[in-house]
């Protein structure tokens, strides 16, 4: 918090209070596949994946009774037909969907979400891209031009 | 082309249920690669019908696919 001043034994008022801005954020951004090609057809989540691509990170949410906000931003190609994908994050063992996008045969797309995850304890967790094929029959395609942006956050 | 391949249950544990090498025409298209990878490791006794499936696939040793379907 900047501009605000405290004395010693004396408590905070309500309108410094209001002003304080606790940020603790962290991600991966611009990770590309670096060789080959990362699919899927399943209409279950599984991991985004290719060869050099970092598709998690580790996050440590220090306070306990904060909100975690995961936010995704991936670009995919739909090939040789249309696919409906959802990205989502895997944080402690469960799937959170962000975001569900219909994409004509033969389009790419940059597909953004997020999901607000509530009742997470303090600890470090690993935020781990994930997506599917909810309906379609494409091959929903990541290479070397389709990017991927993933963080967090533990917001009051 | 020769490409080789390793198949595996999702996860980061995921078990291998299946490894091989496929001798695919060198003009072979990204739909006649996976079409082929698909093919190949569903033969194999160890894969579960509607079990989700991760391929691997390399060729001179450059990963050339990562690819996850529903085994029918």
């Amino acid at each position: 918090m900047s501009g605000q001043t405290f004395d010693a034994g004396v408590p905070p008022t309500a309108d410094q209070l209001t002003k304080i801005v606790y940020q603790n954020d962290a991600g991966v951004s611009a990770v590309a596949v670096t060789s080959g090609t990362d699919t899927t057809t399943s209409s279950s989540y599984a991991n985004m994946a290719g060869t050099g691509s970092t598709t998690s990170f580790s996050f440590t949410k220090v306070l306990a009774a904060t909100v975690v906000k995961v936010s995704i931003a991936a670009s995919w190609v739909s090939n040789t037909a249309a696919s409906t994908v959802e990205i989502g994050v895997l944080v402690d063992g469960t799937d959170y969907p962000c975001k569900r996008l219909p994409v004509v045969s033969g389009a790419g797309v940059d597909q953004v979400g997020w999901a607000y995850i509530s009742g997470l304890a303090a600890g470090t967790y690993t935020i781990q891209a994930r997506w599917r094929r909810s309906t379609g029959t494409g091959t929903p395609t990541r290479a070397a031009d389709q990017w991927l942006c993933l963080s967090a956050a533990e917001c009051t | 082309m020769k490409i080789s391949y390793e198949a595996c249950s999702p996860g980061d544990h995921g078990e291998r249920i299946a490894q091989g090498e496929l001798d695919l025409p060198d003009d072979a298209g990204r739909a006649a690669i996976l079409g082929a990878l698909e093919n190949a490791v569903e033969q194999e006794s160890a894969v579960v019908p509607g079990s989700q499936v991760r391929v691997i696939a390399a060729r001179d040793g450059e990963q050339v696919v990562s690819h996850v379907w529903d085994h029918r």
